[in-house]
C-alpha cells in the first residue's frame, strides 16, 4: 500500500472518529432546503434553483384560493427578477440570455410541489470570481441551499445560508 | 565587542545545551513543514489522478466511496452495475464516450482492472494527459494484460511475460486462476497515479478468468480451457463502475439526475471534482488535527528553549553582574538575552528547513519509483513562509521572559551575587 493511501486512510479514519459527515447534495425535497446547480462552459453559465414550494409560499397543494394563487404568482415573479436574487461581479459583464421560473406539482406525490428557476448568463467567466445570492432575504423559508458548482477549472460542493450567501470561485 | 558576537560566544560557551535546543527546534520545524509538504503533494496527486471525465457512475453508495473505489482503487464496491444498464446509458444521445471499469481481482498485490480499449483512448490524468505505452501496446487478445509502470518495475515484467491473476483481492495461491495465464501485452509510462499500480485486462478477460468458478472456488473437473472460454459467452454480466465524457458540459446536471433516477438499476452518478472537494472537506478536520499537533510540538520545543534559558540565568548572575560592571547598560543585558534566543530559534529553523529538504531529496526518487508519489522540492509556499515567520515571532516572544528576568536580577544583584 502506498504512503499516499496510508495517509488517506489514516485521515479518513480520524475524520470518521470525529464524526464529521459530509452533506449529500443529492437530497431532494427536504423542507427548508433548496438545491442550486451551477455549470459553466465556454462563455456561458447556467444556474438552476430547485426548492420545495413550502419554502416560498407555505403550501404544496393545488392553490385553493385566490390568495394562494396570488402567492404563487408573486413568488414566480420574484424568481424571474434575477437581478434582485443573484449578485454577479460587474467586471464579469454578465448578460442574461434566458430565464424561467415555474411552480411544479409533483404528479407522483400528493402535497409535493416545487419551484424550479433557471437562468442562463453570458459572461466573461475569467472575471467571475463570486456568485452572491440574495434569495434568503426574500424567502426566509429557504434556510439552507446545497450548491454544486461545475466550472472548467473549479468544482465545488458548498452549503449556503443566510450568514454565508456567496459562492467564492477563486 | 558587539552584542551579536557576544551572544554567539555566550552560546558557544554553553554549546551542549545550545546544540540540544537547536536540535529540538529543528526537529519540530521539520515535522511541521514535512506534514505541510506531504499534505499538499498528496492533494496534488489525488487531483491529478483524473481529468476530462465529466461523470463517474457506480452502484448506489456514497459519492466519496464511489470516487475512492472507482478512480483511486481504494476500498470495494458494494453494488455493481448490470451490463444492460451500462449499455443503455452509454447509448444515450449527448454522451460522447464511456469507459467501463470492472474491479475485484488482484495480481500479487496489484489491483486488476477490467476495461476496454476506450480506457486507453479517453482516460486522462494531470492536465488532460493521455496514457502512453513505454513498450508493447493495448490488449487485443482475451488473455492480454497491460500493466502500469510500477507493476512492471516491482515484478520485473516485460512484454511477453506470463502472469497468473488471483480471484478476489487476497494474495494466496489457493485462489489463483492457475488455469488461465495472462500475457503482458503492454507497459504504460509512469503517471504518478494509481494507474501505475494497476493491471489492465479486457472485460472478456475477466469473464474468461471466472469461467468454471462458482462462489469463488474452482469446480473440480470442470474443463476451463481457453478454447472453451472463447466459445462460451464472454460478454460481461456486470461491471463495477464507468466513466462518462459528455458532448456538452452544460448537460452534466441533467445526465446526473437522469442516471440517479434510472429505474432499472439503483445507480449513482458523481462529478469527480465535486466528490474530491467533499473529500477535502472531510479530510480538513484530520489535516487540521495534524497541523495542531505539529504546531504544539514546535511550541513545546520553544518552551524547552525557555526552560534552558531560565535555568541558565541563575548560573549567569555573576556573569551579568560583571558585564554591568564593565559598562554594559540594562539594554545590553536585555539585548544579549534576546539575541541568544533569536539565534537559537533561527539556527533551529535553518537546520529544520535543511532537514526537510534533505529528507525530501532522499525520499523523492524512492517514492516516485515505487509509490508513484511526486514530492516537489519547491521553495516554501506562502503558507509555509507564514508558519516560519510565526515560529520566529514565537521565539522572539519567548526570549522576552529570560531577558526581563535578567534585567530584574541585574537591578538587585551587585557583584556580591551568590551562586
Amino acid at each position: 500500500m502506498s504512503s499516499q493511501r496510508l495517509l488517506l486512510l489514516f485521515t479518513l479514519v480520524l475524520a470518521l472518529l470525529l464524526k464529521i459527515g459530509v452533506s449529500n447534495a443529492q437530497e431532494s425535497h427536504e423542507h427548508g432546503h433548496a438545491t442550486l446547480n451551477v455549470v459553466a462552459d465556454g462563455d456561458q453559465f447556467f444556474i438552476k434553483l430547485e426548492s420545495p414550494a413550502v419554502n416560498l409560499v407555505g403550501f404544496e397543494h393545488e392553490p385553493e384560493s385566490d390568495d394562494q394563487q396570488a402567492a404563487i404568482d408573486k413568488s414566480t415573479a420574484r424568481l424571474l427578477d434575477y437581478r434582485s436574487l443573484i449578485n454577479l461581479p460587474e467586471k464579469a459583464h454578465c448578460q442574461i440570455v434566458d430565464k424561467s421560473a415555474n411552480w411544479i406539482l409533483d404528479p407522483e406525490h400528493d402535497n409535493h410541489a416545487e419551484f424550479h428557476a433557471s437562468y442562463r448568463f453570458k459572461c466573461n467567466l475569467t472575471n467571475l470570481d463570486s456568485i452572491g445570492l440574495k434569495l434568503f432575504d426574500y424567502f426566509p423559508g429557504i434556510e439552507e441551499i446545497d450548491a454544486q458548482i461545475l466550472f472548467p477549472d473549479i468544482q465545488l460542493a458548498v452549503e449556503l445560508d443566510a450568514q454565508n450567501k456567496s459562492i467564492q470561485l477563486r | 565587542m558587539n552584542l551579536g558576537l557576544l551572544a554567539w560566544k555566550s552560546l558557544v560557551n554553553r554549546r551542549s545545551t545550545a546544540i540540544l535546543t537547536v536540535i529540538s527546534i529543528a526537529v519540530s520545524v521539520s515535522l511541521l513543514l514535512g506534514i505541510e509538504k506531504i499534505r499538499i503533494d498528496a492533494r496534488d496527486s489525488f487531483t491529478n489522478t483524473i481529468s476530462g471525465t465529466d461523470l463517474v457512475v457506480g452502484g448506489r453508495s456514497g459519492s466519496i466511496q464511489l470516487l475512492l473505489y472507482s478512480v483511486f482503487r481504494l476500498g470495494q464496491a458494494t453494488n455493481n452495475i448490470r451490463w444492460q444498464s451500462y449499455k443503455d446509458i452509454a447509448a444515450l444521445p449527448g454522451i460522447k464516450w464511456t469507459v467501463p471499469l470492472s474491479l475485484g481481482d488482484s495480481h500479487r498485490g496489484f489491483r486488476v482492472l477490467g476495461t476496454n480499449l476506450d480506457y486507453f483512448k479517453f482516460y486522462r490524468y494531470g492536465s488532460k494527459k493521455a496514457l502512453q505505452f513505454s513498450s508493447g501496446r493495448a490488449f487485443d487478445g482475451i488473455l492480454d494484460a497491460v500493466i502500469g509502470s510500477q507493476v512492471a518495475a516491482t515484478l520485473s515484467y516485460r512484454v511477453g511475460d506470463k502472469m497468473v491473476i488471483n480471484h478476489g483481492l487476497s494474495n494466496s495461491d489457493l485462489n489463483a486462476h492457475q488455469d488461465k495465464l495472462f500475457r503482458v501485452a503492454g507497459i504504460l509510462e509512469p503517471t504518478a497515479t494509481p494507474v501505475d499500480q494497476t493491471v489492465h485486462i479486457s472485460l472478456e478477460g475477466i469473464e474468461a478468468m471466472h469461467l468454471g468458478w462458482q462462489n469463488g472456488v474452482l469446480i473440480p473437473g470442470t474443463n476451463t480451457s481457453l478454447q472453451r472460454a472463447r466459445k462460451s459467452q464472454l460478454q460481461p454480466k456486470e461491471i463495477t463502475a464507468f466513466l462518462i465524457g459528455l458532448e456538452n458540459r452544460m448537460t452534466a446536471f441533467k445526465f446526473q439526475r437522469r442516471i440517479n433516477e434510472y429505474a432499472a438499476d439503483p445507480l449513482l452518478a458523481i462529478f469527480p471534482g465535486i466528490a474530491l472537494h467533499e473529500l477535502w472537506q472531510l479530510m480538513a478536520v484530520a489535516e487540521n488535527a495534524l497541523l495542531i499537533i505539529s504546531s504544539l510540538v514546535v511550541i513545546a520545543s520553544l518552551i524547552g528553549m525557555l526552560a534552558v534559558s531560565l535555568a541558565g540565568l541563575n548560573e549567569r548572575r555573576r556573569e551579568i553582574a560583571i558585564l554591568r560592571s564593565v559598562g554594559a547598560g540594562y539594554w545590553h543585558i536585555i539585548g544579549l538575552l534576546i539575541l541568544e534566543s533569536i539565534l537559537l530559534t533561527l539556527l533551529g529553523m535553518t537546520f529544520g528547513i535543511a532537514l526537510v529538504y534533505l529528507l525530501l531529496a532522499i525520499l523523492q526518487p524512492v517514492l516516485e519509483a515505487s509509490y508513484g508519489i511526486q514530492l516537489t522540492l519547491a521553495l516554501p509556499n506562502q503558507r509555509e513562509l507564514v508558519m516560519l515567520v510565526l515560529i520566529f515571532i514565537a521565539g522572539f516572544m519567548v526570549s522576552l521572559i529570560p531577558a526581563y528576568r535578567a534585567y530584574r536580577n541585574s537591578l538587585i544583584d551587585g557583584l556580591s551575587a551568590r551562586i
